[in-house]
């Protein structure tokens, strides 16, 4: 026998079975580089999509301040429009080829307002016009008469007054006032369908996955005011002493499928400018918000298979985002009106502040949440 | 064998999506063959136990540039010859050679004698060989490279391949003949 093949045929046909040991090692090596490889993809994009939301928050509030100040000062602008009384006179303008004949006016007198925009739903225009004769010697001396001229004239003059005034005014303010401007406050709740973005709730709600991401509700309960600075433009402050945030969802751990619930009490201040595109005082109006919020975490617990744990140490007391929604303000009664609307909240900053175990980066987590919102306002007009 | 390579497909295309399951199917499918491999180029089993390690890792990582116009196992044992080789020459021993012509006394072992032995008896006596020296006769005996290649792979000469895997058989052959006696 060949002692080559002999010897290959010997290794070949080995039927030696490697230690359990190896299988494990490598599927924890394959784990750290899954984790590795995800960590290496997802550090840029987290930090690009960090700088879109800083970006976008940082220009949705300049958006507001600005808007704001416009508004504000456009609504206070002392021009002679708002409540002044507008004159203006002119005169007829003769002409004749007879050298013999003066043309005494031909210009008008100039105009005294100022040029404005002005909402036709929002002010209201009234205009008188009439003449008055004008007793003017020597200004004009026909020579007699001539065929196809004028034989007598009554020179006049064209007085025009415009008043322009807000709607709702009986009459036109000589100077604006403060109180154009209507406050209101209230009491505000929301029912909210509350979600923590991270990687084990967004990779939950693929179908394949075992752990299975939940529908979760809190709700929010507070107070609310505001200023309306024009008829189209108000500011909106509402504090929620109670803003609960939950997330629920079904995971399969140490060998077992359990449910797992995180709860995370919130205090939170929403700042929005809002803007009126539709409706009327009468009848109702409809809003669009833009606008952020902060918020100071006051607890954080995890139910764990009916296992409380407290979380409070692991997550970030200050919390902040963005808000958008649409509000649809019903007057009830003279001075009281209530409002009915949705919220979408999304956090910016990353609430897990990490632990001795996972650090910040590895769990990255956000709020988010849609709002079904109700309020009830006293107008101070 | 059409059933086979149809699974081995099937294996394949869910590697290539890092499945765990299909990860550990081609793991226990190929690991004991490759297990009797490492242990021929290591010499002693912890030594092989990386070897294999290390090369199923390498294996799952770069499955994606399997192209399936060859042998899957012959991909695979070229991925753990060579991660062999770089595992012995990390260790500094791939120069580690046999300095003396051995003597011809016990060059023969006994056709009988050969069928009698086993697997655990003949790695003992492999263990004994110089690890260089061992390399290069697992090289060309076990899986068949030329001394051309040995020399490139390994960095030395041609006639040091030759050289070393003569005197590397003699020395087997020797200590086999002596397991006889």
């Amino acid at each position: 026998m060949d002692f080559l093949n002999w010897y290959k045929n010997i290794f070949e046909s080995a039927d030696e079975e490697p230690p359990g040991e190896v299988w494990e090692a490598i599927q924890d090596e394959l784990d750290i580089d899954t984790v590795w490889t995800s960590v290496e993809n997802e550090l840029p994009v987290r930090g690009r999509t960090r700088y879109i939301f800083a970006m976008a928050a940082a220009a949705s509030l300049v958006a507001i301040i600005g808007t704001g100040t416009l508004l504000w000062f456009l609504s206070n602008d002392p021009s002679p429009v708002r409540g002044r009384l507008h004159t203006w006179q002119t005169a007829p303008a003769y002409s004749t080829e007879d050298p013999e004949i003066r043309t005494p006016i031909r210009a008008p007198l100039p105009f005294p307002a100022t040029r404005q925009v002005i909402h036709p739903e929002t002010m209201v225009v009234t205009a008188t016009q009439y003449s008055r004769p004008v007793q003017e010697e020597g200004t004009l001396s026909p020579a007699g008469l001539l065929p196809g001229y004028l034989t007598t004239y009554e020179p006049y003059l064209l007085l025009a007054e415009i008043n322009i005034f807000p709607s709702g005014e009986r009459q036109a303010t000589t100077e604006p006032g403060r109180e154009d401007i209507r406050f209101w406050g209230g009491f505000s709740g929301h029912i909210a369908n509350t979600w923590l973005l991270n990687n084990k709730t967004l990779m939950g709600l693929r179908p394949d996955e075992f752990t299975a991401s939940l529908p979760s509700f809190g709700y929010n309960l507070g107070i609310v005011t505001g200023a309306e600075i024009t008829g189209r433009f108000a500011l909106q402050a509402e504090f929620s002493f109670i803003s609960l945030t939950r997330q629920d969802y079904n995971e399969y751990l140490y060998g077992k499928y359990i449910t797992n619930s995180m709860q995370f009490d919130y205090r939170r201040l929403s700042l929005s400018g809002k803007w009126n595109f539709a409706g009327n005082v009468t009848n109702g109006r409809h809003w669009l918000i833009l606008g952020g919020y902060s918020g100071l975490l006051r607890d954080a617990r995890q139910n764990l298979d009916g296992e409380l744990l407290s979380l409070k140490e692991d997550y970030n007391y200050i919390d902040y985002g963005i808000l958008t929604g649409y509000e649809f303000e019903y007057p009830v009664s003279r001075r009281l009106s209530a409002a009915l609307g949705i919220q979408s909240k999304i956090g910016i900053r990353n609430i897990f502040a990490g632990n001795e175990i996972i650090p910040y980066y590895l769990n990255s987590t956000r709020n988010m949440s849609v709002n079904l919102t109700m309020s009830i306002r006293y107008n101070s007009r | 064998m059409t059933g086979t390579s149809f699974i081995e497909e099937e294996v394949i295309a869910s590697c290539r999506k890092n499945d765990r399951r299909a990860q550990e199917l081609l793991y226990r499918h190929f690991a004991k063959k490759m297990y009797g491999i490492c242990l021929g180029y290591a010499g002693e089993r912890p030594m092989a136990q990386d070897i294999l390690q290390e090369s199923f890792i390498k294996v799952f990582k770069n499955i994606g540039k399997y192209k399936q116009d060859g042998s899957f196992e012959g991909w695979i044992r070229r991925i753990v010859v060579n991660t062999a080789i770089d595992h012995i020459r990390r260790r500094n021993r791939s120069n580690e050679f046999i300095d003396s012509e051995p003597e011809d006394s016990s060059l023969h072992v006994q056709n009988q004698a050969m069928k009698m032995m086993g697997y655990k008896e003949i790695m003992q006596q492999v263990q004994r060989l110089p690890e260089g020296a061992r390399l290069i006769f697992s090289l060309y005996a076990v899986d068949g490279y030329t001394h051309k290649e040995i020399a490139e792979k390994l960095e030395i000469t041609e006639g040091t391949s030759k050289s070393q895997f003569n005197r590397a058989r003699k020395l087997l052959m020797g200590f086999l003949g002596n397991m006889n006696l």
